[in-house]
């Protein structure tokens, strides 16, 4: 009962009391029987109404046990018996069958979240299992460097940093930018990079960078060892040691023979001569041999790297120019990380004795890869530039050894020169083993031919087609790379990826790549922008059977490209050749491009990825430009929707305006 | 001084002195000889030897420090410099050729290599 109407009732039965005493006194002090009549009945009823009133308010003394047995129901114990007969038959069965009800809606609920839950659990608590069993360190992070998992190893190792904490940013333990460097250069097909991090707290290690899928979510793999160079050096000293001894007790007990007697006869003298003679030679070949051992035992860890990569990369944290003469397609088995380190660091010093650091540059050396520093000033002479070579470098999170062990230790050297106005300092790295196994650096090469195909938006659009909100397509983005430019003169696809997307998102899980075989040779100018080798396309499938699994792949969904008239046209012609359906209709991110930025002409896939704040990575694989080219439609959806672009059919109709806008530009 | 080449060894190892400067002078030559970087850069510049060679790992200056510095002299532009040293990785012989090294020794070497080497230096830079 509510409050108010409680109130009410204890007001009337008020009333009724000073009506009784009102109606009493009448009729005790009123001589007319009329009047006394009247009251008598007033009386009666009054005195009805407070017997009504005192009931009404009367609760049952079985209300509160059923009550606190409801609530012991509903929380703790389900299985508390309410054992009052008082409790009427009727509201017993009432309530009993409530929360019968409740408690099996309960535990289907309780069933649907363990079903939920227990995948990802079970997820987490493998991923945990294999952490914790593992006996280096392992860090797992977001891509953004918030701490999900460590094991105890990482802890230790990282001891005098102290900070490392689930949820926490990784970036309290190693600075921001050498996490960034790396993760910058993570190669999207799962391989594992590797370099050398320093934490806040001054401790060396050796990282290797690997993704990890996190359900829907990408992840970073750290897996840490510590890296003492100088105990690494030692112990390779102990193992060519022992031998040599041997070879120098021969030699002194020898020398000594010879010296100590001046008379011995000629003939043991010669023969003297020639153990002295032989035995500097076998310890000469040893020592070959050593050096080769050590020349394959780095003690850095290495990665292949591309030079114009690392010059970029040294460009953008010493904020220094990029001289465009530097070589294209050239690659360096470097240590990454301490190289852009050093060279900021080198500018820094430059700054400190008022010279002007000019610009970073790549060039090749007797077939070894240089970086050249340039300066510009007259406050450095070759003595500072000696005794800076022989400096360590360990503050800004730097490797505590010299810039000469840096590059030694990696199976390079620098030097400087300086002259009057200026000078260079040089970086001699070592070359990548076989350069031409690898891509080919990405911004040197140039871009395709813009490309179009009128017949693209020829497609008639059946009416449900046209309605379906773009956010909500199931979109198969993807890219080839061919034999050449001119699919109309023979040029085959060779290698295609892709990606789906699905409700505006890219599905991790669903990735395509394949090689395809081909008879017709590589034209050196493309295998110049994609790498691949004839001899690399010897085992992949032919051009039907690895096509036929592309449209499998992307069946029920549309096909998205970049410059995608380009692939379109080469599948279009397999698909004749190999009788295989190929879908007509497919959307351009160039032209979404062109529709959401009309006002710029710049629309290649490297530009956009910039101005959208894509990532660019692994550039000119298939799988790679499918990848940064879905991030840029999942971007470019939204800003459509501003536009006033909705559907698939808008999408169709605004990209071929813009298509006659760029023919009539 | 005689027609005889002067030649200035440098080298912090006197038990590798011992036997280049007796087979140098065998040879015909005159030697000159400097116990570190700093001796080395001053000698040749006051004796101008027709040919140096010079050790890596000295005290004091190092031995590309003191062919960086005799190079950006005009006087040494065409001097044959043989860097004689135990640093035998590629990477240091590139460095010496770009420092202006004529010739690049990793030891240990053959004396009798190494004589004709030089021989072979001193008649290139006299030129025909």
């Amino acid at each position: 009962m509510t409050w108010g109407l409680s109130k009410l009732w204890r007001r009337s039965a008020l009333l009724c009391a000073v009506l009784v005493l009102v109606s009493a006194a009448i009729v005790i002090w009123q001589p007319r029987p009329f009047t006394a009549a009247l009251a008598a009945l007033n009386l009666f009823c009054s005195t009805g109404l407070l017997w009504l009133w005192a009931r009404s308010e009367r609760r049952p003394a079985w209300e509160p046990r059923l009550a606190h047995a409801v609530d012991l129901w509903c929380s703790a114990n389900p299985e508390h018996a309410l054992d009052d007969d008082r409790v009427p038959a009727g509201v017993r069965e009432a309530v009993e069958t409530l929360v019968g009800h409740m408690r099996q809606a309960g535990g289907q609920t309780a069933v649907a979240v363990a079903e939920a839950t227990s995948g990802h659990e079970q997820d987490r608590d493998l991923l945990r299992g294999l952490i914790e069993a593992r006996e280096g360190a392992l860090i797992v992070s977001t891509l953004d460097g918030r701490v999900l998992l460590y094991n105890a190893s990482a802890q230790q190792l990282l001891q005098e940093d102290g900070q490392l904490g689930l949820g926490r940013s990784l970036f309290i333990v190693f600075r921001r930018w050498a996490i960034s460097h790396f993760v910058g250069r993570l190669p999207s097909d799962g391989r594992r990079i590797q370099g050398v991090l320093v934490s806040r707290g001054g401790t060396v290690v050796r990282a290797r960078f690997s993704r990890l899928l996190l359900g829907q979510r990408e992840g970073l793999l750290l897996q840490l060892d510590s890296l003492d160079m100088q105990g690494q050096q030692a112990r390779w000293g102990a193992q060519w040691l022992e031998p040599q001894r041997a070879l120098l007790a021969n030699l002194q007990a020898a020398t000594e023979t010879l010296r100590d007697h001046p008379d011995l006869p000629v003939e043991q003298a010669r023969s003297l001569l020639e153990v002295v003679h032989t035995e500097a030679a076998k310890l000469g070949a040893g020592l070959a041999e050593v050096a080769d051992a050590l020349q394959g035992q780095q003690g850095l860890p290495l990665d292949d790297v591309a030079l114009g990569d690392l010059l970029r990369l040294m460009a953008d944290r010493a904020k220094l120019e990029l001289d465009p003469e530097s070589p294209a397609g050239l690659w360096v088995h470097a240590e990454s990380a301490s190289l852009v380190a050093l060279v900021s660091l080198a500018c820094r010093w430059m700054r400190a004795h008022q010279v002007q650091p000019l610009r970073v540059q790549g060039a090749q050396q007797e077939g070894h890869p240089v970086i050249r520093l340039h300066w510009a000033g007259q406050n450095i002479d070759a003595a500072e530039a000696r005794s800076w070579q022989h400096t360590p470098v360990n503050d800004d999170g730097q490797t505590p050894w010299t810039p000469e062990q840096l590059l030694e230790w990696q199976g390079g050297t620098i030097w400087i020169d300086t002259h009057r106005d200026g000078g260079v300092i040089h970086l001699l790295l070592q070359p990548a083993a076989a350069p031409d196994q690898n891509l080919s650096a990405a911004t040197e090469l140039p871009a395709r031919p813009e490309y179009f195909d009128f017949g693209l938006f020829d497609q008639a659009l059946d009416r449900e087609q046209q309605d379906q909100p773009l956010e909500r397509l199931a979109l198969t983005v993807f890219d080839t790379e061919t034999t050449g430019l001119h699919p109309g003169q023979g040029d085959e696809i060779i290698s295609i990826g892709a990606i789906r997307v699905l409700n505006g998102r890219l599905i991790g899980q669903e990735l395509f790549e394949s090689l395809v075989r081909t008879a017709r040779p590589i034209h050196p100018e493309s295998q110049k922008i994609h790498g691949i080798r004839a001899e690399m396309l010897a085992d992949a499938p032919g051009q039907a059977d690895a096509l036929g699994r592309f449209l499998q792949f992307a069946d029920n969904s549309i096909l998205v490209g970049h410059n995608v008239a380009f692939d379109m046209r080469f599948l279009d012609l397999a698909g004749k050749r190999h009788q295989l359906r190929i879908p007509q209709l497919a959307l351009d991110t160039l032209l979404l491009s062109a529709v959401v930025y009309p006002e710029r002409d710049q629309h290649s896939l490297e530009a956009i990825a910039e101005r959208l704040g894509v990532t660019v990575l692994g550039r000119h694989t298939s799988l790679g430009d499918a990848l940064v080219t879905a991030e840029v439609l999942c971007r470019l959806l939204p800003l459509l929707q501003q536009k006033g672009i909705r559907t698939l059919g808008e999408a169709m109709a605004a990209s071929r305006e813009s298509w006659y806008a760029r023919l009539a530009y | 001084m005689s027609d005889a080449a002067t030649v200035l060894v440098a080298d912090d190892e006197d038990n590798i002195l011992v036997s280049l400067e007796f087979l140098l002078a065998r040879a015909g030559f005159n030697v000159l000889v400097a116990r570190d970087g700093e001796a080395a850069l001053e000698m040749a510049q006051q004796h101008h030897p027709d040919l140096l060679l010079l050790d890596v790992m000295m005290p004091k200056l190092d031995g590309f420090s003191v062919c960086q510095a005799l190079r950006a002299l005009p006087e040494f532009a065409h001097t044959p410099i043989v860097m004689l040293t135990a640093k035998g990785r590629d990477a240091d012989r590139v460095k010496g050729r770009a420092l202006g090294a004529t010739d690049y020794v990793i030891k240990p070497f053959s004396t009798r290599e190494l004589l004709t080497r030089v021989q072979g230096l001193l008649d290139q830079a006299k030129g025909p």
